[in-house]
């Protein structure tokens, strides 16, 4: 029983020293705080606790009368080893071989030390008086050979004149290396000779010193248990830090009564986290897509402005213009507002700007910019519908990239803004970078003006007798803009009726009076709409 | 010698089981309270399982940024200070913290000082997302939407063997627009082929370099749909007449600098 015991225990801290001893080979840095870590830990913690009772039992006199009826102690001195062996071994798995806070080394080591101080203890210990029993008896039979053999050379001179010489500490030492025996004396029997004596007394110098050295080791082992007790002591002070601490900076897999939230379930106050996934990725989407948006303004802004002039006459109409020399040479040049436009413009995802003036703003900034971009490439030319441009149609060609593809300017104009957004006053908006287009001010479409920026400019064009509204009062004949013929079913219902109703809202006061006063008689007829660039450089000569 | 101790009150041991303590006690009092070992936090530091990283290394003694009792790090705490990260928020691969309300999943800290305290994990991302469905009544919309995704997870093989089903679940043009390298031609189906740990895709093999399809993949630069392709690039490489769709008269497949018969043409 006694030697199962024994060699089970050897094997389990064996086994302990092995698991620990990983620690060269093996880092797992995030299982002691996982849930199978923290089970191992808890576990082991418990089995832990089990050597107390036996501690209890034998020192509390209460507890080892009562307790002693039922269960021996021999049985809570085995339970007391097994719970002491298996604790520190699961103990030794939670730490994942992860041994960085002071904390944590210290408590490992006094662990080690508390189970091999156990061990040596119990299994060692009693080795030494059997050692010692042992060589006691040695000793003894040495001593009485020695005896026999003085005994036997008493009176003869051999012991005299071989042994004399070798009387000092250095005649002691040396010795054995230059008494010889006789060659012919037979192997088990013991001569009585000199140098037997000298043998025998060297066996009995060794069996001595070896009696006193287990001696020593007994009397220093003998205050083991006290070194058990106190290092347990220690040990168990560590462990209850270690636990609080544990629970103190939150345990990863536990979230106690008291505690609002998990580690890993958190979510913000007032759940602001509770939204569809898909409306997740919308609102990033839409963060950068509007943020891109805005880019592209800012720089489109800055290039429709600085390249802005006041108005000039082209072909006998006054417009206003730019200058598309200056624009194209900002082709081509990185960090000009040109190309930052065009780079801000692919970062956008027209998809999520949110259906609203912003994005009606945009793509409005986009068309004009896709027309100044189509001349610009192309400069010089004297009109959109060059043939440096197109083979006729160049509304049809899609050369503006943004963010989800390749866009034409009928596209934006018909596919996406009137379709989108049911407003008759963008087919003013979307210029074509032509003369017979409505005068612009500096500033692109922004998204706070916009509605404001749209009623000017339909005003300012039908209020302009040369290219948006003019009246023949003798013929009661209104010429307009081919934009209202163009795109007539945008305006009413589509008719003159229609037409007539959208215009004299948008002209000046004199028209409408004029309007209303002979509505009924009025015919209408179109400009022809002049194509030419706006371009400062085609400005009229003044002769 | 140990007979005569028995009968002595004063063993070793009790002298140092008295003495020690007394003389802790004693020592304590008389060392004033700013001292070093009577803060809480060196206290709190024997338990420190990693240094903090470089970038919280100012926080070194004040575990209490973090930290909250108990309850552990709660997100609270880390957006205290790191609340409206403009840099962060305005592009577009991380313009999801603004609503993910979860940092301990990516961010570890107590790695040492060399590790960054941030690991991009998609899998808990899709985590997260999901997680934040649930908010437990049945009746509404999220318990539907979850269900569904969660039906994508649950026994779904992975398209390959370099992602896991879940992450499939994540859209991930929602925060990778910009890195689609396709024009879109691909689709919006990214994890068909990719993986989310890196864009490269191992098994990809490039077609031949005599291949003459390059325009099935590869489209030219805008400089190449202006004069410039005409007036400069064909004449660089000796091929006047080339047409932009033939992009082998000129390129290689070494790289596209390498310009057949010139040689290596440094672009402005």
């Amino acid at each position: 029983m006694k030697e199962r015991e024994r060699a089970v225990v050897t094997g389990l801290v064996v086994l302990m020293l092995v698991v620990w001893f990983g620690f060269i080979f093996h880092h797992s840095p995030r299982f002691a705080g996982s849930f199978w870590g923290g089970m191992l830990g808890v576990s082991g913690a418990l089995l832990m606790l089990v050597p107390l009772a036996y501690l209890i039992v034998k020192r509390i006199k209460w507890f080892k009368s009562h307790v002693t009826k039922h269960v021996s102690m021999r049985t809570l001195l085995a339970w007391h080893i097994y719970a002491g062996i298996l604790g520190p071994i699961l103990v030794l798995l939670h730490t994942g071989h992860k041994f960085n806070s002071l904390l944590g080394i210290t408590l490992t080591t006094m662990t080690l030390i508390v189970v091999i101080s156990g061990f040596i203890g119990r299994y060692l210990m009693n080795r030494f008086s059997t050692e010692i029993r042992e060589k006691k008896a040695l000793l003894k039979e040495l001593q009485g050979e020695y005896q026999q053999v003085s005994d036997q050379l008493a009176g003869t001179s051999q012991v005299g004149t071989v042994l004399l010489p070798f009387r000092g500490i250095l005649g002691q030492l040396t010795a054995s290396l230059f008494i010889r025996d006789l060659p012919t004396s037979p192997a088990n029997v013991t001569v009585a000779s000199p140098y037997t004596m000298m043998r025998l007394s060297e066996s009995i110098a060794d069996v001595e010193y070896a009696i006193k050295t287990h001696e020593t080791f007994k009397k220093w082992f003998g205050k083991w248990l006290k070194f058990h007790i106190f290092v347990s002591v220690i040990l168990y002070l560590l462990l209850a830090l270690h636990v609080w601490a544990a629970i103190h900076f939150g345990i990863r897999w536990f979230t106690p009564w008291y505690s609002s939230t998990s580690y890993y379930s958190q979510t913000l106050e007032n759940g602001t986290a509770k939204s569809r996934l898909r409306s997740l990725e919308n609102s990033q989407q839409t963060e950068s897509s509007i943020a891109a948006a805005n880019q592209f303004s800012l720089y489109f802004g800055n290039l429709f402005k600085q390249h802005w002039r006041s108005l000039v006459v082209i072909h006998g109409i006054r417009t206003t213009v730019f200058d598309y020399t200056g624009i194209a040479a900002e082709i081509g040049q990185p960090n000009s507002n040109y190309s930052r436009a065009m780079q801000a413009l692919q970062q956008v995802d027209p998809e999520y700007l949110g259906n609203g003036n912003l994005e009606k703003a945009f793509w409005i900034n986009v068309y004009n910019f896709g027309a100044m971009k189509m001349a610009a490439e192309k400069y010089p030319v004297t009109s959109i519908t060059d043939p440096k441009i197109s083979d006729g149609n160049p509304w049809g060609i899609k050369n503006i990239l943004i963010g989800n593809g390749q866009y034409s300017l009928v596209q934006i104009e018909r596919e996406i803004l009137l379709k989108k957004f049911d407003d008759p006053r963008i087919v003013f908006a979307v210029s074509c970078a032509a003369v017979s287009c409505p005068d612009r001010t500096d500033e692109i479409f922004s998204a706070e003006k916009i509605d404001q920026q749209l009623e000017d400019i339909v005003g300012g064009l039908l209020s302009n007798s040369a290219k948006g509204l003019s009246i023949d009062t003798q013929r009661k004949v209104i010429t307009l803009s081919w934009i209202l013929k163009a795109d007539r079913r945008l305006f009413g219902d589509g008719s003159d009726e229609g037409l007539l109703d959208f215009a004299r809202y948008y002209t000046t006061a004199e028209n409408r009076n004029w309007i209303d006063a002979n509505r009924g008689d009025i015919k209408l007829e179109f400009f022809t709409h002049d194509w030419g660039l706006n371009d400062i450089a085609l400005a009229d000569k003044k002769d | 010698m140990k007979a005569k101790n028995k009968n002595k009150k004063w063993t070793a041991t009790r002298i140092l089981l008295i003495a020690g303590p007394l003389c802790f006690v004693i020592l304590w009092l008389l060392t004033p309270s700013e001292s070093a070992f009577k803060q809480s936090n060196t206290w709190q530091k024997m338990t420190e399982p990693g240094s903090l990283s470089n970038a919280h290394r100012q926080l070194e003694n004040n575990c209490a940024a973090c930290h909250t009792p108990v309850q552990g790090v709660k997100t609270s705490n880390c957006i205290v200070c790191h609340a409206n990260n403009e840099s962060l928020l305005q592009r577009q691969p991380t313009a999801f913290h603004a609503s993910i309300s979860s940092c301990v999943e990516c961010h570890l800290e107590h790695q040492g000082v060399d590790k960054r305290p941030t690991k991009m994990d998609h899998e808990a991302l899709a985590t997260i997302g999901l997680r934040q469905l649930n908010s437990g009544s049945t009746e509404t919309e999220n318990y539907i939407l979850r269900e569904e995704l969660l039906a994508h997870t649950n026994g779904r093989i992975a398209p390959h063997s370099r992602i896991t089903s879940k992450e499939t679940v994540l859209n991930c043009l929602a925060c990778h627009a910009n890195d689609d390298r396709h024009f879109k031609l691909f689709g919006q189906d990214c994890s068909q082929c990719h993986a989310t740990d890196k864009w490269t895709i191992p098994e990809y093999r490039h077609p031949s370099a005599t291949s003459m399809d390059c325009a099935q993949c590869h489209q030219a630069p805008p400089s190449h749909y202006m004069m410039h392709f005409k007036m400069i690039s064909a004449r660089v490489a000796g091929k006047p007449h080339a047409r932009v769709d033939q992009c082998f008269q000129c390129h290689q497949t070494t790289s596209w600098n390498d310009i057949l018969g010139t040689g290596w043409y440094k672009h402005h």
